[in-house]
């Protein structure tokens, strides 16, 4: 319980002038623009966008700045900034089957068709740290291969060629299906699948590597391998009412994950591989993987499984993934709770003289 | 009105599929550009026909939707910033835009030059000076980046271990 | 119909629905008392300026709407689907927001969604088209945000409509809000509203 405490106005002022001056930081170093950091901490402002669920570079650079590199802050200041939008509409499904390559590697098939593009990635570095990126200087060129055709990078989804013999589970497709939204409508449970991965995708990494984790260490039935991971840019399509016809509004990169798992199979189905997905805005590998092995663990009940580890239960997982209703609940307990607080004191001083007029008593 | 069809078809002109197709790539060459290389490109257009808005340069969301799986059924994979304008010119013709990002300067560019190019008679100037050029820079920087990443591709090689 | 014929929506759309918003939100916290519009903007016929300013400051993508048969005209129906991207709804029942002219509240009224006592907020919004207020059937209002009694009439409203707005009331929480749309104010009766019969 809170009470309205005045006094504060001028202290509040001057905090958060400190706040701007502590921001900038020494006045001897050169400020950040907002375009160094869209360029040059990328994947920081990639999570600011998919966890903020907005996509755009600009605004996540912008509010990271603004943030001071606190990106749950920055998240925090991209959903607010969105709820001062209209919508427009819905986009069309994005087809990340004809996903335009930067990277896609598969754990489980070595010869996948267009082959494993390893890309932009730090696998395979040693983790070092490169004492040279302190000192200024040109970056090295990227290596480009000129012999080779669009096929080259063709990007069928890996999954859907072994889907084809039944060995691993093929996604049912609905067009006509209108999926939930938790950004319209409160969250019930149980909750369907389509509405899980929109909670998911805009899920706290680390909250979801963490109970992604626990189902590798035997917290949930699960024996994941990484199917596919790609990343890439598609292009976002919408239909304007003005129009009738699907107009190129532009093109977003994302990150897409599909696990697969191990399943014994059930009374109605014969055993095979199910399947876990995880998608995420720019690029966002840990945050794809960590979600596909959640999402697959979600799926307990549907698959006939037994709830009975965390990262199994939906209500659990889903009321805590969001960083920004976590935070603000968190964090709300350093606003004033004196009342509170006093009447607690009050009964906590009552209940102690009871106990010491008791034990005075006894001791007659 | 009260149903879905009415309102859609009350709003649109007849248009024949290919020129929808056409319509369909310099809109989305308008969302690619860059505001800056528009405004170049813009400012090198002459006669450039009186307009007013129909619907101001407004900014707001699409939410985007990805599929389950990958090929699976729809979810909603998180928003878009959008900014979209209609005009009018002066001899009737309604152009709009719908553009990902938040640039008022751009969508009104290009919601102006998408009603100029439904006028046959401007259009093969328009798409030398101001498309072409666009269409070739989007090629080649689609080109470099999938030359790096073939770069990084595996060419896997066989060992032979043991004996047979 | 052509797309040449659409109507502008609001001129400086941010600000014209910023104000816009909150005639309507006072008109509504302050039942009876009649607002007047603060923009005029072009309006689609045979709606007008208060229907207009309605629809553009509240209706989006994520509402559905119904508009009367005698006010759908193309204009209207094209007008609504470009500046607000709402959504058009076959019955009546399932709309959020709905416009009729005054003379179709009667019959009208009892087929609006009303809301759950779990979401009494999914009750629909009436928009009724009125000619102006004053000089018609009057009634007393009271209740929250009126200090006393304050009385109203808008053109067009019968007894049979006072009866049935009546009703509504006595189904508070759940029931009907009401916009009166006319052609340079507008005025608000919400569910809240309790309606008595006027002292003269």
């Amino acid at each position: 319980m809170y009470v309205a405490v005045k006094g504060g106005e001028k202290a509040i002022d001057n905090a958060h002038r400190l706040l701007a001056e502590t921001r900038r930081g020494d006045t001897g170093v050169a400020e950040l623009s907002v375009d160094q950091i869209r360029e040059q901490l990328k994947l920081a402002v990639d999570r600011v966008m998919t966890e903020g669920s907005v996509y755009d570079p600009e605004l996540a650079a912008l509010a990271i700045k603004q943030a001071r590199g606190d990106l749950i802050e920055a998240i925090f200041l991209v959903r607010a900034y969105r709820t001062t939008l209209p919508r427009f509409g819905t986009s069309k499904p994005v087809e990340t089957g004809k996903m335009r390559l930067e990277r896609r590697i598969s754990a489980t098939f070595k010869d996948v068709p267009g082959g494993q593009v390893l890309g932009p990635t730090f696998d395979y570095t040693h983790r070092l740290i490169d004492f040279a990126l302190a000192a200024e200087g040109e970056p090295p060129r990227a290596e480009a291969r000129e012999d080779f055709s669009e096929e080259t990078l063709a990007a069928p989804h890996v999954l859907d060629l072994l889907a084809e013999e039944g060995l691993v589970e093929r996604p049912e497709r609905d067009d006509e299906a209108v999926p939930g939204d938790i950004t319209r409508h409160p969250s019930e449970f149980p909750m369907d699948r389509a509405t899980r991965l929109q909670s998911l995708a805009r899920g706290d990494e680390s909250y979801l590597l963490a109970l992604g984790y626990s189902t590798q260490r035997g917290y949930a039935k699960s024996h994941p391998f990484a199917g596919e991971i790609r990343l890439g840019r598609v292009s976002v399509e919408y239909v304007p009412e003005e129009l009738g016809f699907p107009v190129e509004i532009g093109e977003i990169e994302l990150t897409e994950c599909n696990m697969i798992n191990q399943f014994a199979g059930s009374k109605k189905v014969a055993p095979q591989f199910t399947r876990g997905y995880g998608v995420a805005m720019g690029h966002g590998e840990r945050k794809a993987m960590a979600m596909s092995l959640v999402d697959r663990s979600l799926r307990a009940v549907e698959l006939g499984e037994e709830v009975k580890a965390p990262a199994q239960d939906q209500e659990f997982v889903l009321e805590h993934c969001d960083n920004v209703q976590a935070t603000g609940f968190v964090e709300h307990l350093k606003l004033p709770h004196y009342v509170d607080f006093q009447s607690e004191l009050g009964l906590v001083r009552r209940m102690r003289q009871e106990v010491e007029s008791n034990l005075a008593e006894a001791a007659e | 009105m009260n149903g879905d069809t009415g309102a859609a078809t009350a709003l649109r002109d007849a248009q024949a599929p290919e020129e929808t197709a056409a319509r369909q790539e310099w809109m989305a060459l308008l969302s690619w550009a860059t505001t800056a290389r528009l405004s170049t490109l813009w400012d090198g257009v002459p006669d450039k026909p009186g307009a007013r808005f129909l619907r101001a340069p407004e900014c707001g969301l699409v939410m985007t939707q990805g599929r389950i799986g990958g090929t699976g059924s729809p979810f909603n994979l998180g928003e878009i910033t959008v900014t979209r304008c209609s005009v009018i010119l002066d001899n009737g013709t309604v152009g709009h835009a719908y553009q990902a990002g938040r640039d008022k300067a751009k969508a009104e560019i290009s919601a102006t030059l998408d009603a100029m190019m439904q006028d046959p008679a401007r259009r093969v100037d328009l798409d030398r000076t101001v498309f072409q050029p666009l269409r070739a820079e989007r090629a080649r920087k689609d080109a470099a980046r999938a030359a790096k990443a073939a770069a990084t591709k595996v060419d896997f090689f066989t060992m032979v271990r043991g004996e047979d | 119909m052509t797309v040449q014929e659409l109507t502008p929506g609001f001129s400086d759309p941010v600000r014209d629905a910023a104000v816009s918003f909150r005639c309507l939100l006072n008109a509504m916290s302050r039942p009876g008392l009649v607002r007047a519009l603060p923009v005029q903007p072009d309006c689609p016929a045979p709606f007008n300026a208060g229907a207009t300013v309605i629809a553009l400051s509240l209706l989006d993508a994520d509402t559905t709407v119904w508009v009367a048969d005698s006010l759908a005209s193309p204009v209207v129906t094209a007008h609504i689907a470009f500046h607000t991207g709402a959504k058009p709804v076959a019955t009546v029942g399932d709309a959020a927001f709905v416009f009729a002219p005054i003379a179709e509240l009667p019959e009208l009224l009892p087929q609006l969604s009303i809301g759950t006592p779990e979401y009494p907020d999914r009750a629909a919004t009436l928009i009724a088209l009125v000619d102006g207020f004053g000089g018609a059937e009057e009634r007393r209002l009271s209740g929250p945000g009126i200090d006393g009694n304050t009385e109203m009439a808008p053109i067009g409203l019968n007894a049979a409509g006072w009866d049935v707005l009546a009703m509504n009331a006595g189904l508070f929480p759940l029931g009907v809000d009401t916009f009166f749309a006319g052609p340079s104010s507008v005025a608000a009766l919400p569910r809240s509203t309790r309606i008595s019969p006027n002292a003269a």
